[in-house]
């Protein structure tokens, strides 16, 4: 009792010393916080960057998304919309979304004349308006394998991609890319291609391979201007395969999640979402690949993409188009990355017609920065942990000569084990909660803007708090212990005798 | 008469390089109220037996009976109660705790013990008034001088009524007139309260009234004067 008192009294009296104490034990504190608050926070964070990046683009979808079909002339190039109750990331992160240009329109979908955009694009892509719109590159095509069984045909979709515009404008991390680099501008033109990993991946389609790919022609256009594309004469192309691009990693499982997107228009059997396999190929390969099904350059397209700086412009830009093209959908670009990150294997029961079934949903997490965020992390709490030792390591072996005094006036070890476990207690506790509440209250307001609910955040708090108090205390108390035991077992003619 | 603390061949090895005797086959007895000076050139092992003699330290071979106790039979926390209760010590470098007030300082021992609050109270004061320290009682050893500090590290030596006190060079760090009256209070301790004393001291001024001075070198006791009677 002498002993906690006397301990007490040591940690409220000694000013110079609890002060440096409690502040190395608070800056321990406030960095374990920090990194804690890291690491509930960074996969979100991650993803949230990721999403600025991808979401440099808007892109005006009509009402039905291409698909590669089943080979029939009649319904091989179709357009499908997406539901309108399909949840996504980018309405979560801005709820105002929901409301207005997300929920697609009911109207045939309109084709775009890229000699003649409607005149709300036309003002926006003029001297003021300053903004980027193109056609959205896209082909239906196969890729066509020999197996043992003979010659399989995989439906894929051949997209174009703006090399210099991605590498200018999105700066997609090469991590986006599994296992491959990213098209670099002397790519444009080439006959290369990129594929989407984890679709091509279980067909064993790998960089390097030699990538048959059969492109039908296209004979006009209907009178909606859609595309009149005759499967009969296809035109064979050779790409080799530089790299594989995902959208994917994670490993977030929905069950049934077809529910939650509207079924194709056409037979049940032919079900294909958005995000099927999909080879990229550089923008300039693309328009000779067009050029040579259709026999000239694009004029129509049923979708458009507008190149912008920053999700903030989108939203603008993107209720502004919604006003006015009103049977358009519009879709911004996150959401099409949480799209792509449906993740389906490809069923082939038989080559015509075919069946691709959801089997679950991944959601973007990029793998390299979430290690580096692991190694950080452990970092920080090294360095934390070692501040903490050292604290305690000073606290007791400074204090060598008071416990031989202590210990001559008749101290026993274990009252000085008691006098020191109970300073420990004190200053780790004061600094720890210092430490955590300094952070905390900076980076409430944070808190309190993002989407979580108040008892989220209250039960994170806690969650943190307990995290952090609990191991600044233990450590301290564990380093406290072992030298203050060392100390208290020493005879008192030796303690006196070091100063 | 009886002696109240006796050591018996006592010796001390240290095992710095090939070892060192500090001290080699020690016997001395100290009676009930006897003032002993030990005295003897410096390194001849006198603080290694008073360590001895006040269970700061182990003996490496002989032992120490207090009242009939042997150390040697005594535990870790044995050891610290009998310091506690029958030993008072003062250092050369006084040794207050710099947290705690002069009034702290000397209650601390009797608070060890546990002691009533009023209890301490009286006795810390008087004894305070005993060193002429009443007017210093709240003040931390740092707005003490060397002397003043001593006296309360004096106080706080007597703050059990301990059988013996063991004093280790208690004017070695003080000027001479401090140090006098630091050995004046020892012979008032000694002379009116009958307080036994170990001192080790190469000042010749407590030479004037110890009962006996004994004489070390290199780790063995040369002479013992019996001095008045
Ligand atoms: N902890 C120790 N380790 C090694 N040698 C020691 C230790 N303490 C004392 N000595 C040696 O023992 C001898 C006696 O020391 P000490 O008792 O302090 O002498 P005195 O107090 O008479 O000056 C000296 O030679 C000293 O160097
Ligand atoms: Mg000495």
């Amino acid at each position: 009792m002498v002993f906690f008192r006397m301990a007490l009294r040591n940690v409220t009296r000694n000013w110079n010393r609890t002060g440096m104490i409690i502040i190395s034990m608070a800056v321990a504190s406030a960095i374990m916080t920090l990194t804690l608050a890291l690491s509930t926070g960074y996969a979100e964070g991650v993803s949230r960057v990721w999403r600025q990046m991808v979401g440099a683009d808007i892109i005006i979808y009509p009402n039905r998304f291409v698909f590669a079909g089943s080979g029939d002339p009649g319904t091989a190039w179709e357009w499908r919309r997406l539901s309108p109750d399909l949840p996504t990331d980018a309405v979560g992160f801005h709820p105002d979304l929901a409301q207005g240009y997300l929920a697609p329109a009911d109207a045939p979908p309109p084709v775009f004349d890229l000699q003649n955009l409607p005149p709300a694009l036309a003002a926006m892509t003029g001297a003021g308006g300053g903004l980027q719109v193109e056609a959205a590159q896209l082909l239906p095509a196969y890729i066509v394998r020999e197996t043992a069984q003979g010659k399989v045909r995989l439906p894929i979709t051949l997209r174009g991609r703006n090399v210099q515009a991605d590498i200018d404008k999105r700066s997609i991390p090469e991590t986006a890319m599994m296992g491959g680099s990213y098209f670099r501008p002397a790519q444009d033109g080439f006959w290369v291609a990129i594929t989407n990993g984890a679709a091509f991946a279980a067909e064993g389609i790998r960089p390097g391979d030699k990538l048959v790919v059969e492109v039908p022609t296209i004979r006009g256009y209907d009178a909606e201007g859609r595309p009149v594309t005759d499967y009969a004469n296809p035109q064979t192309f050779y790409f080799m395969v530089y790299g594989q691009f995902g959208l994917e990693w994670g490993q977030v499982r929905l069950e049934d999640p077809a529910g939650l997107l509207e079924r194709s228009a056409v037979a049940p059997t032919q079900t294909v979402f958005l995000d099927q396999p999909e080879v990229w190929v550089p923008a300039a390969t693309f328009a000779k690949v067009f050029e040579a099904v259709a026999g000239g350059p694009q004029r129509y397209t049923g979708q458009l993409a507008i190149t912008l700086d920053s999700m903030a412009e989108a939203k603008t830009v993107a209720q502004t188009l919604a006003a006015q093209l009103p049977d358009c959908a519009v879709l911004t670009v996150p959401q099409e990355v949480s799209l792509s990150g449906l993740n389906y294997r490809a069923r082939l029961t038989s080559l015509d017609p075919f069946t691709v079934t959801i089997t679950h949903f991944h959601y973007a997490r990029p793998t390299l920065a979430l290690d580096v965020k692991d190694q950080l992390a452990a970092l920080a709490f090294v360095v934390a942990g070692f501040l903490v030792v050292a604290n305690m390591y000073i606290l007791v072996t400074q204090r060598r000569r008071e416990i031989g005094v202590l210990k001559a006036l008749g101290a026993a070890s274990r009252d000085i084990l008691a006098l020191f476990l109970t300073e420990t207690l004190g200053y780790s506790l004061a600094g720890s909660l210092l430490g955590f509440l300094t952070v905390r209250l900076i980076t409430l307001a944070s808190i309190f803007a993002s989407s979580a609910s108040l008892v989220e955040g209250a039960l994170l708090t806690l969650q943190t708090a307990g995290a952090v108090v609990g191991l600044t205390v233990g450590i301290s108390l564990v380093f406290g212990f072992l030298p203050a035991w060392e100390a208290a077992r020493t005879p008192s003619a030796s303690l006196l005798g070091d100063a | 008469m009886k002696p109240i603390l006796r050591a018996t061949a006592l010796g001390r090895r240290f095992p710095a390089g090939e070892g060192v005797w500090a001290l080699k086959k020690v016997d001395l007895e100290v009676a009930q109220g006897e003032f002993v000076l030990v005295a003897g050139p410096s390194g001849c092992g006198k603080t290694t037996l008073l360590n001895l003699l006040g269970g700061l330290d182990r003996p490496t071979r002989g032992d120490v009976e207090l009242k009939g106790t042997a150390f040697s039979k005594l535990d870790e926390s044995g050891l610290a109660r009998i310091r506690r209760r029958e030993l008072g010590f003062v250092f050369q470098f006084f040794n207050l705790l710099a947290d705690l007030t002069a009034e702290e300082n000397v209650s601390l021992p009797m608070r060890m013990i546990g002691l009533s609050k009023a209890e301490i109270a009286l006795r810390t004061a008087s004894l305070l008034e005993a060193v002429g320290m009443s007017y210093r009682a709240k003040h931390t050893p740092f707005e003490l001088s060397g002397g003043e500090q001593q006296r309360v590290a004096v106080a706080r030596s007597l703050a059990n009524n301990p059988l013996i006190i063991l004093a280790d060079e208690p004017t070695g760090n003080l000027d001479s007139k401090n140090g006098l009256d630091i050995m004046e209070l020892f012979r008032r301790f000694n002379q009116e309260k009958k307080q036994t004393f170990v001192v080790v001291s190469h000042d010749p001024g407590f030479a004037e009234y110890a009962d006996r001075v004994v004489r070390m070198h290199d780790g063995v006791v040369t002479t013992i004067e019996r001095k008045g009677g």
